[in-house]
Parts: C-alpha cells; sequence; structure tokens
C-alpha cells in the first residue's frame, strides 16, 4: 500500500511537473510544488481538471484522491494572474476562493470577473486538520474574449425631417462597454466620427431584447442618409453593424381651415391663437410624420377645452389655455384615430399598446427602453400631450430626464406616424 | 441596292427601339444584391404606397433611392477583393453592380429596364471580374465561382459551380489557388466591415446629364452637378 501511495505521488509530481512546464517560464519551473511529509498516508492527494472559462468566468473542479488521517479541515482554489504558484495566503499576490468537500470529495468553485488578456495560473487546495496544506498540479488559463456585435435594425419610422433608427446587439462581449448608438452620413458606412446619437440603455423587455434606438432630428427633407449601429469598448476600438440607408420623405399631407365661427373666434380673441396652434401642428405633422389630415377647425365656447372626432374636425373652447400647439396635436391625434379608429381598441389591449413600432418609437424619443406605450379607450401616455405641462414642464423618463418643448411636440408627431404604421385606421388621401 | 440597305437600317433601327428588356426584384430592406446587367440600365421604377403616398410608375434614382458598388477586381492578393461605391453620375451600363435600396422601398417590386445596346467594359479574361449572363437568361456553370449569399450578405465560394440566375452577378476568379484561401468576398456594408475603401469612392464633379454624359453647363430639367441632384427650370 505504501509503495502504491509513493508511486502515486511520484507520478502526481511529475505530471505537475508537465502541466507547469507546457505554461511557465523555466523560473518557476523550479519551485514545483512537493509533498513535505514523508509518511505518505497521512497526507492528502488533490487531483484537478482543467479549468472550464466561459467569457470572463471560470470554474473550477477538483477531487480529494486521497484523505490522510488527520482528515480534510478546508479546501479550495488559489489562483493569480501575477504568481505562478498561487499560495493561499497573503503576501503572495494571490487569490483564494474555498469550497465545499462534498460526499464524493469532490469540489468546485467558480471565479467572475476575470481581467481579459492575461494569463491565470490556478491550483486545487486542502488543508488537512493538523494544518498540513497540499496543492494539486497548476493549470494556467485565460478568460475567454469575446467581442461585441451589433445589428442595424431597419430604418421603419421616417419622415421628412425625422427618423427613429434602431441597433440591436447580437453578442455583448466581455469587454467593458464605453457607449453604443447609431451613427449617420450622407455618405455610405459612416462612423462615430460622422453624426451620432448615443443610445442610454437596451431594452429589457421581452422580444425587444438588447435593442436600443436613437431619434434623429433636423435632417434634409428628401436626402438620401446612411446609419450604422455602433458599439465602442472602452479600449477604444468600435464596431458596426451593417450598413443601412433610408431617405427621409416628403412629408405628410396635414392641411386645416377654418370650418366655423371663425367670426366668433375673431370677436372672443381666440382667432390667433387659434390659427397659430394649428399651423403649428400643421409644421410638426408635415414634418415628423407623413400623415394625412384634412382638418376643420371650429370655435365653439361650449366646449369646456377642446375635442376632435374622426377624419379632423376640431372644437376649440374659449379656454385660452387649450388653444395652443399641443392642444392641437393632442386633438389632432384623434382626428387620426386615437381613441376614434375602428381598430383602435384592438391596438390598444388591457391598457397597453400592442405593437412594435409606435412603442420603439416612444423608447427612442424618451431615451428609455423600459417604456411602453399605456392608454385606455380615448388617449394614450406618454407622448399624447394630454396636458400642458407634459410639454412645457416636460416628461421624465425613468432615469429623470425630462422631454419637453419641441422634442415632445416632435416626438407626438413620431408616434402617431408609427402608431399609423401599426396598422391604427386614420383618414387616407 | 442602296435602297435595300437603307430599308434594312430602319428595320434594324426600328427592331432595337422596340426592344424593352427588364426584370424585376422584390426589395429586402436595405440588403445588398448582387446583379448582373446584361445591357446599359435605362431607368428603374416602383409602384406602390411609399411613405404615405401612392406612386405609379415612380421613377427612383442612383444615389436617391438606391446606390451601387462596382467590384473592381483584378488585384488577387488583396483580401477582400476590393469594392467601391459609385458616385450617383456614374452611368450604369453594362456589368457587375451590388445594388442596394433605401429602407423605404421595402417590400416593394422595383422594375429594371435596360436600353437596347450593351456599352459596358468587358472582364478582361483571366481576371476576378464580377459578371453574369450576357442574354440574361439562367445559366447553369460547372466552373469554381463566388455566388452570392443574400441572407449572409457576401459572395460565397462554390467550388462545383452553381445555377446562376438571369441578371445574377457572380465572380469568377481564374486563380484557384488564390480561391482556396479564400472562401468569402465580402462587400462593403456588411456588419464589421469598415471603411476601408472610403478613398474610393468616385466622385465626379462637374456637371452631368442623367445618363452621366458631362455637359458643358446646366440644361433644363434634371442635371448632376458635383453629385447632387438639381432641378433646372
Amino acid at each position: 500500500m505504501k509503495k502504491l501511495l509513493n508511486a502515486m505521488a511520484v507520478a502526481v509530481a511529475a505530471i505537475i511537473g508537465i502541466m507547469f512546464v507546457s505554461c511557465s517560464d523555466d523560473a518557476v519551473d523550479e519551485v514545483l510544488p512537493t509533498v513535505t511529509r514523508s509518511e505518505y498516508g497521512n497526507v492528502n492527494v488533490i487531483e484537478m481538471s482543467a479549468p472550464t472559462v466561459t467569457g470572463r468566468s471560470v470554474t473550477f473542479n477538483a477531487k480529494v484522491l486521497n484523505i490522510c488521517d488527520a482528515g480534510v479541515k478546508k479546501v479550495g482554489f488559489t489562483y493569480s494572474n501575477k504568481n505562478p504558484l498561487p499560495e493561499p495566503k497573503s503576501g503572495t499576490n494571490s487569490l483564494r476562493t474555498t469550497a465545499k468537500l462534498a460526499a464524493d470529495s469532490t469540489f468546485s468553485s467558480t471565479v467572475n470577473s476575470l481581467t481579459e488578456e492575461v494569463t491565470y495560473y490556478v491550483r486545487a487546495f486542502a488543508v488537512s486538520n493538523n494544518a498540513d496544506t497540499v496543492y494539486s498540479d497548476i493549470y494556467c488559463f485565460e478568460a475567454e474574449v469575446v467581442l461585441p456585435s451589433v445589428t442595424t435594425m431597419p430604418v421603419v419610422n421616417r419622415a421628412r425631417l425625422g427618423a427613429v433608427v434602431f441597433g440591436k446587439f447580437n453578442v455583448q462581449g466581455t469587454k467593458p462597454l464605453k457607449s453604443w448608438g447609431v451613427c449617420m452620413a450622407t455618405t455610405p458606412l459612416p462612423t462615430i466620427n460622422d453624426m451620432k446619437e448615443v443610445a442610454r440603455d437596451t431594452c429589457k423587455i421581452s422580444g425587444f431584447e438588447g435593442e436600443f434606438g436613437v431619434f434623429f432630428q433636423q435632417l434634409t427633407p428628401d436626402e438620401l442618409y446612411f446609419v450604422r449601429s455602433y458599439v465602442e469598448t472602452t479600449d477604444g476600438r468600435v464596431f458596426y453593424g451593417e450598413n443601412r440607408m433610408f431617405r427621409t420623405t416628403r412629408g405628410g399631407q396635414y392641411s386645416w381651415q377654418w370650418a366655423s365661427n371663425v367670426e366668433g373666434a375673431k370677436a372672443a380673441g381666440a382667432y390667433d391663437r387659434i390659427t397659430e396652434a394649428m399651423d403649428s401642428a400643421s409644421y410638426y405633422y408635415n414634418n415628423y410624420s407623413n400623415l394625412y389630415l384634412s382638418a376643420h377647425v371650429e370655435y365653439n365656447t361650449g366646449v369646456p377645452t377642446a375635442d376632435c372626432s374622426w377624419g379632423g374636425w376640431i372644437r376649440f373652447g374659449s379656454n385660452a389655455r387649450y388653444q395652443w400647439v399641443g392642444t392641437a396635436q393632442h386633438e389632432t391625434s384623434h382626428g387620426l384615430g386615437v381613441g376614434t379608429a375602428g381598430n383602435w381598441s384592438s391596438l390598444c389591449v388591457n391598457g397597453k399598446w400592442v405593437k412594435p413600432i409606435a412603442n420603439r418609437t416612444l423608447r427612442a424619443v424618451m431615451r428609455d427602453q423600459s417604456l411602453s406605450i399605456s392608454g385606455d379607450s380615448q388617449h394614450f401616455w406618454p407622448g399624447g400631450i394630454n396636458q400642458r405641462e407634459e410639454v412645457t414642464n416636460g416628461t421624465q423618463n425613468s432615469y429623470g430626464e425630462s422631454i419637453q418643448n419641441e422634442r415632445m411636440l416632435r416626438a407626438n408627431a413620431m408616434i402617431l406616424n408609427a402608431m399609423s404604421l401599426d396598422g391604427l385606421g386614420g383618414p387616407r388621401p | 441596292m442602296r435602297r435595300l440597305t437603307f430599308v434594312i437600317m430602319i428595320m434594324t433601327s426600328v427592331a432595337c427601339l422596340a426592344v424593352t428588356k427588364s426584370t424585376t426584384k422584390t426589395v429586402k430592406g436595405s440588403a445588398m444584391y448582387s446583379m448582373y446587367f446584361p445591357w446599359d440600365l435605362d431607368k428603374v421604377t416602383v409602384s406602390g404606397i411609399i411613405d404615405g403616398k401612392t406612386y405609379t410608375n415612380l421613377e427612383l434614382f442612383h444615389g436617391v433611392d438606391f446606390i451601387c458598388q462596382r467590384f473592381l477586381g483584378g488585384t488577387l492578393g488583396s483580401n477582400p477583393l476590393p469594392f467601391c461605391y459609385l458616385d450617383e453620375s456614374t452611368p450604369l451600363l453594362s456589368g457587375g453592380y451590388i445594388i442596394q435600396f433605401a429602407d423605404n422601398y421595402d417590400g416593394q417590386t422595383v422594375t429594371f429596364t435596360f436600353k437596347p445596346e450593351a456599352t459596358g467594359e468587358l472582364p478582361a479574361p483571366g481576371e476576378a471580374v464580377l459578371t453574369g449572363d450576357p442574354d440574361g437568361r439562367l445559366r447553369s456553370l460547372k466552373t469554381p465561382l463566388y455566388k452570392f449569399d443574400t441572407d449572409e450578405q457576401r459572395f460565397e465560394f462554390c467550388p462545383e459551380g452553381k445555377i446562376i440566375s438571369a441578371y445574377e452577378a457572380y465572380i469568377s476568379v481564374e486563380d484557384s489557388v488564390w480561391m482556396s484561401h479564400n472562401p468569402y468576398i465580402v462587400p462593403q456594408g456588411s456588419v464589421g466591415i469598415e471603411r476601408i475603401n472610403a478613398a474610393q469612392v468616385l466622385h465626379r464633379r462637374g456637371i452631368f446629364n442623367l445618363n452621366g454624359q458631362q455637359l458643358a453647363a446646366p440644361i433644363r430639367g434634371l442635371n448632376i452637378i458635383n453629385g447632387k441632384k438639381v432641378f433646372i427650370k
């Protein structure tokens, strides 16, 4: 028995030697771990299998082949990317992870957040109750480097001056990321040195996971643009999605006219306010949507705020607070089908918009990929401009950022354009 | 005899004018297509609802609605073999191209109409060329070639040869050793390809008509001035 153990110890030492030589330099070869006790029956013998590396994580597995008379007090792994002969004690440039010894004498441990592109050394250890520490052979390994990869999604929601562009992570990779988003130019293969919008986050919602979207504004009408999603790592490398292209459109076909009680509006001093509100709404819908509406405006003192039926008969009341662009856009959205189209209830189900384009658009314009459109039988939010303050004070996203003023008015038109693309039954020319 | 010749000439001219050669393609977003034009391209048109408006035979323009890359070829040893975006004033003569439409035309069926003649440069033998059937027919090839994979958006080496559709361009390389070491040839615009050939984008400054012919001065109608489409009333 003693001879057998002796032979095993020699074999282990030989294996350690082979392993060590294969992954370390000559200087380290001089200090191979050795079993120090002369009575082999009283020492542990540990065998470790090759570490399993997944990205920046590694799993170690080992087994105590022979538990000594003293028994095992502690088992674990010691590893280092500086010391080729790691030791489970301080002052050795080594780290330690302890493990639980299973009934079959195996033990394992997982280490995360490895540093990339450096060599680690690891060996299992066992401390016996009589304070002896024995080691397995040494393995070396490196973290698996996985580079990030993104794809550029089709540019579906585009208008005369604006477009919502989405990218998606195929693989986040193992490298720390500096930023990601979409870059754009009027020549093929844009880079981050061209026009770019940085995305804030990625979507965690099922079916949209890994997506990020940005909102490009004030583009040139009827112009061919090239876009690529990108991701930049902290070490300065940039990875691009495929080159896509879209053309900004010729815009919406939104027109309006006074249809009733224009004299009343003039007499009440509301004419100029309502005219400016409708002209402004017309500007936003013609430039940030491709929608058609021929609106008719009525001044009606019996209307407490304002209202609108499908097709665009808009009634403004006498309250000046509601004679402004936000109200005009809100009522226009009713004219385009919000709460009025025959299929509204099939698109806004149980309080949620169920189609993708409008939800994606909302996330891009609000710079928050956790959002979805909510709604009831008549309205939707956010982005529906149901209150003046949603524009003037702004609408906050979950990061506390306030989306307000022009961006919010543009956003409303882009969302309506997206709802139409999702199938909302609005008027057609 | 002279009269007969004259009559034959007229008949030939009429016959040439009567020829309308065209093909269609259903656009899948900004995907690239490898196309071979057996004859010079006359125009590209589309009918349908695009961005909320209905169009019938809307003419689409190079550099405005779609872009083209030309395979420069002939430089074996470089990898990837170079592609080059063409300036919008470059006339699209007979030959092979990578075509890419704007996302606006996703799902639309576009029609390519060709002129009766083919004036593009013939591929030089012995070089790597992007080529296709000169008569716009389907053909079966036994020689090794690179065929464009629309899913992967790259040319893939086919050692056994393939069926090549009408108007489809493939890359023919004479050097079998080079081919054995290069399983793919990737056009610009695919994932992960940097702007390696930016310097090769051809910019033709000057005034051109829509056929790419240089003009001394702008004419009434559409001109291409320094790469921009300009309408002169």
